[in-house]
Order: C-alpha cells, then structure tokens, then sequence
C-alpha cells in the first residue's frame, strides 16, 4: 500500500537531495560528520540585505557574479524544527499540512543524517530526535500528528536555547505569537528563519465572485475576485512584503516556499526548497 | 393524493431553475486570513448563498404544480352527482355506500323519469365539480371522460341480461302486459300474484292476460319460478287497487248505473285506494274529471252513459299506471363519447384555487425580492 503522504517519490528525491549535499562547491563539501578541523569559510550569491563588508570581491571578479563570504555550516548540532499546526495551515485543502511534514521530514531526515540532532515542536511536549536510525521515528510522529486547528501556539521562547538552528514552518497567517517565538529564537541563534509555505491558490485565487471564509479567527466576507483581480495580486504582494519586512524586525530570515497543487507530486515541496536553499 | 400525479414531474424544473439562479452565486472559499480580501469589490457584503427570493420562487413553484395535479386528501368533501332514475336505484344503497364527507349532491333522473342522454354532462359543467366528484349511475363510463372523474355503479356488476315489464294497462277484455326480454335463456312466464298464468315466447311482446284481481301483482318469472335476472325491480307490475269515484251532490242517481255498465273498474266506495272526483263546474284540480253540467239534466239517458263513457275511458287507460322507459330496461350499449373540451371548463377545486393564488402570490414576491438584489 502506497503512503500517500510519504510516498517512494518523495523519498527518492530526498536521496537526491542527500547526494548532492555531498558533492563539493560553494561550500558543500563538508564532511557528513563533525570533523576536527576549525570551520573555514564558504561563499554564496549576495541577496539584498547582506552587509558589504561581507563581500567576497575576489571570489566575484572570479565568477563574474556577486558572492558573500559566510561562515561555513557546521554539519551536526541541533535543530529545533518548530511545527505551526494551526487551522489556517488547512484552509479547506490538506496540501500545506502535507508539504509542511514533508519538509519536515526532509529537514529532519538530513540533518540526523549529518550526525545532528532534531528536536520537533509541533505541540506539547517536544519530541527529541537523535541518531541516524532514529529517521524513521521522525517520520513515524510527523505522521501522526494531528490535523491542524486552534490558533498559533508556538514553543516557550526558552525552546530555541541550545539549538543550532531554528526553523518554523508557517502560512503566510501567522501572528504575533510567532513574531515573537521568532524575535527570541533569534538572538539566541543566528540561525533563524521563518518558513512560509504559500499555496498556489493564495497567489491566484478563482476569479469568481467568493464567499471568503477565514478558517482561523473567523470571519467572512464576500469579494468579486474578478472585478478585484490585479487589486487582490497587489494587495498579496504588499501583505508578502509586509511579513518579510516583518520577519527582518525580528531578525530571522523569512524563506517563501510555493506548495504544489492538489494532485502535484509529493517530491514537490523538496524542489521548491532546494530552490530556496532550505535542503 | 393527488388526481394528476405525473403532473408532480413540473417539480423537476426546479433543478434548472436552481442551476439558472445558482450561476451568479458567489463560491464558498476557505482562507486562512482575510486581509489580503478586504476593500475589494463586494467585499464586505452579507453572505448569502441561497437568497430569499430563490426560496420564495421555490415554494410558489411547488403550490403551482400541486394545484396543477389537483389535491385530494382522504375524506375531503366531494360533490357527488346521484342517478335517482329507476335502473340506478334499484341498486342504490345509501347505507351501504362509502361513508364520505359530501359537499353536496345533484341528482338527475328519477324513478319515473330517465336522466336524459347529457343530463350528466350537463350537471357537471353546471355545478362545476371540480376534481373531487364521484358519479353514481348505473350507465356506463362514456368514452374520454377525465381522470379526475370517479365513476361509480351502484351495481356490482354490469348489466348483460334483463327482463322487464315495460307497460301495464286495462282494456275491456282485461289487462295487458308489454314486455321485453334482453340476451335471456329459457322461457319466461307472466304470473299473477306468484302463479305461474302465461308463458311468453320470443323477446318481447304484448300479453294478454285478462282479468286481474285489483292490487294484485303482476310479476315475469323463469321457469323455475325465480326472478329471470339479477335486476327485480323491473320484473313487477302492481295492478292498481279500484278507483273510486266522488260525484257531486247534485249528481243524477243514474250517474252509478251508467258507470258500472261502462266501466266496471270503477267504485263508489269511500275506502277504495285512488279518488277521482267528478266536476260539473270548472276547478283549479288537475286530477278531477269536469263535464259540463251533469249529462242526465242535458241530453236523453243513452246519450248521457255515452259521454260518461267517453269522458272516463282515458282516465282507465292512465289508471294502471306510467310506462317504464325502454332505456331503463335495455341493457346499457357502447359508451357514449364526451367533448373532448371538458376538460377545458373543469373547475378547479377549491383547495387548488387557493394553491395556486398562494403560488402566484410567492411567485410575484420572489420577483419583487430579485429585482431588489435579494
């Protein structure tokens, strides 16, 4: 019997992604476990917001393209995967719920790969993964969590102490409570960020008259999404753009990932986050 | 429930109409927040999936089809049309009929008078009986006659076979008999107070019978001695008992001579069944026998019994009663056909008048709700 929620596809992709974590360049070619050697240093493309100083010019005239010096990532270390279960994750549909676990898994998966650990925050208590054969126990509570509902509720901010880095998985809904987990968790981790998994039907809602039912907090409305349809794509852009604004206040990272559409592949979600540098 | 139930498919145009008014309706959409939504057009209306006005047109449509099919419900009054003529109620058992609720009751015919060929028709175009009307009549269906008609036989079974005595009356070598025997095996007898007197051959004839006791019964039997059909009440003739005459004061005392030579059927006696009286002066009674003037005081005595004669000889004739009508002997024929129109001038019942004012009045107010965007 197939897993519709982790089929073989997904799992061949993650494979995909394993291997080519492994493979040399830009930095990747980190030993898989934690070496004795100090961390040197790796390069990646300048993104708007990354310091000057931190320009690797000499790098670039090479590449004929703008790269940043980072400190190269450590393999291992902890990461706190902090779960939003909200209803607005499901907004009629299952396909954010699935990608967000998907992701998860990916996230997780590699990561205990690497010889780290994971600790899950997706309701009370938090679950502690450690160990590479502890995989298929990840995978096994991700399954079974249950469908979201309630408003946002992430961790005590005490949650992200230890961590190495710190990664919530949200909609594009979320609320305070989220900003300020994520405010905390990022001054006490540099590695902070904010995932947002985005449908394609928030981008592009049916240009119909709607009956707009909001699944969390309530609330309704009716819109004529044909009349309103460059109004509504300019209205999400600036509601995107206020959260990543938002996001930067806080200072984590605020990472878009665009879920597949019902029907889409399970291997999906790993191709718009290796796109987005998450796996 | 109802007369005309496949009528009730006129409800299925209510899925087309639910399409038709559904287009336009806005989709149900679930979101996770609603601020990207806010300020644009219709934004911020009621919500109303399933407006009023739909509802409205809904329930006219559904009274308009229900008044269409024609509702009847279980003891509901009805309008019964009743045959009153002799082969009707031969069988017409009142206490034995459905006890129902009726509204009220035409008759038409009675038992000395046939209802006539379209009397039937004619009450119902009269008294408009809608869609809840039974008929009671022994005649058959006609032809094209409206389902929502019940038509009843006071009979438990169709007439095929009678004999009857159409006609009784005294001459002076007694009485005779005319009668008729329809689709009847074996030979019938004419017997007079249950005796078996004469045997009557072919299907119909006039018999003689001779003198007959008055008040006797004259009835047709089979061979057996038992009635010849299964419909008795055609197959007697009550002789009528003497008809007594009442002469005036000033009448000539020849007056009861004359007529016992002339008449014998006639009396004097006070008790006899039937009066007749004797006028010599006009009166408003119609069952009285004027002459004018006593016929003793005018004319010689044999001129006079001649005109006593005369004057009393049809009244002999009329005295052993009205003949049967041959149509209400004769076992029915082939259904009539009725005007294929009549269902053009059915009235509607009166409960469908109602459904459907109410459909029309919910029909008006779904159009007026539209029209102001509800």
């Amino acid at each position: 019997m197939v897993d519709a929620l982790f089929p073989p596809e997904f799992f061949r992709a993650l494979e995909r992604c394993s291997r080519a974590r492994a493979l040399p360049g830009a930095g990747r070619a980190a030993a898989a476990r934690r070496g004795s050697t100090s961390p040197g240093f790796e390069r990646a493309r300048y993104a708007t917001g990354d310091a000057l100083a931190a320009v690797d010019w000499r790098a670039s005239a090479r590449r004929d393209t703008l790269l940043v010096r980072l400190r190269e990532e450590e393999r291992g270390g902890e990461l706190c995967l902090v779960l939003d279960r909200s209803a607005s994750l499901q907004p009629g549909q299952p396909r954010r719920d699935q990608d967000q676990r998907r992701l998860a898994l990916a996230l997780g998966w590699l990561r205990l790969e690497a010889g780290g650990s994971v600790r899950l925050h997706a309701g009370s208590p938090p679950l502690q993964f450690s160990g590479f054969e502890r995989r298929s126990a990840l995978q096994e509570a991700l399954r079974a969590l249950p469908a979201p509902q309630g408003s946002d509720a992430p961790p005590a901010a005490a949650a992200a102490r230890g961590a190495r880095r710190v990664l919530v998985l949200t909609d594009p809904w979320c609320g305070e409570p989220t900003w300020s987990f994520l405010a905390t968790a990022a001054r006490r981790c540099a590695q902070t960020a904010c995932v947002s998994l985005i449908l394609p039907e928030e981008d592009t809602p049916p240009q119909a008259a709607l009956d707009v039912t909001a699944v969390e907090g309530g609330g309704s409305l009716r819109a004529d999404l044909d009349a309103g349809r460059e109004a509504y794509a300019r209205r999400w852009e600036a509601w995107l753009a206020q959260r990543r604004a938002r996001a930067a206040a806080c200072g984590a990272r605020l990472v878009e990932v665009r879920c597949g559409r019902a029907g889409a592949s399970a291997a999906h979600i790993l191709e718009t986050a290796g796109r987005a540098g998450l796996v | 429930m109802f007369e005309q139930p496949l009528a009730l498919a006129l409800l299925l145009l209510a899925v087309p109409w639910l399409v038709w008014a559904r287009r336009g309706a806005p989709r149900p959409w679930q979101v996770g927040g609603l601020e990207p939504f806010r300020g644009l057009p219709s934004a911020g209306g009621e919500r109303r999936r399933w407006p009023p006005s739909l509802f409205l047109g809904l329930m006219g449509l559904a009274c308009g089809v229900a008044a269409l099919a024609g509702p009847r419900w279980r003891g509901a009054p009805l309008l019964r049309v009743e045959d009153h003529s002799l082969s009707s109620l031969g069988g017409w058992d009142l206490a034995a009929a459905p006890q129902r609720r009726v509204a009220g009751t035409v008759v038409v015919g009675a038992p000395d008078q046939p209802a006539a060929e379209g009397e039937i028709l004619a009450a119902l175009r009269v008294h408009g009986c809608g869609a809840r009307t039974e008929i009671v009549t022994d005649r058959p269906a006609p032809r094209r006659a409206p389902a929502w008609l019940h038509w009843r036989s006071p009979w438990p079974q169709a007439m095929v076979s009678n004999a009857a005595i159409l006609a009784a009356w005294t001459e002076d070598d007694g009485w005779h008999v005319h009668w008729a025997a329809w689709n009847l095996e074996g030979p019938l007898w004419l017997a007079v107070e249950g005796q078996p007197r004469l045997e009557l051959e072919g299907a119909q004839g006039v018999a003689e019978l001779g003198a007959v006791p008055p008040a006797s019964l004259i009835s047709l039997q089979a061979s057996s001695g038992q009635a010849p059909d299964q419909r008795p009440a055609d197959d007697v003739w009550r002789v009528p008992g003497p008809l007594a005459l009442d002469l005036p004061p000033e009448a000539d005392p020849r007056w009861r001579a004359a007529v016992q030579s002339a008449l014998p059927e006639f009396t004097f006696q006070a008790q006899a069944g039937h009066r007749l009286p004797i006028r010599f002066v006009p009166d408003a009674d119609a069952q009285s026998v004027f002459f004018p003037g006593d016929p003793f005081a005018r004319q010689p005595e044999l001129e006079a019994v001649a005109e006593i004669a005369r004057g009393l000889a049809a009244w002999r004739a009329r005295w052993g009663g009205a003949p049967r009508p041959r149509s209400e002997c004769e076992p029915p024929g082939a259904p009539l056909s009725w005007p294929q129109d009549l269902t053009a001038v059915q009235p509607v019942a009166a409960g469908g008048r109602w459904l459907a004012a109410a459909g029309l009045l919910l029909y008006l107010a779904a159009l007026a709700l539209r029209s102001r965007g509800k």
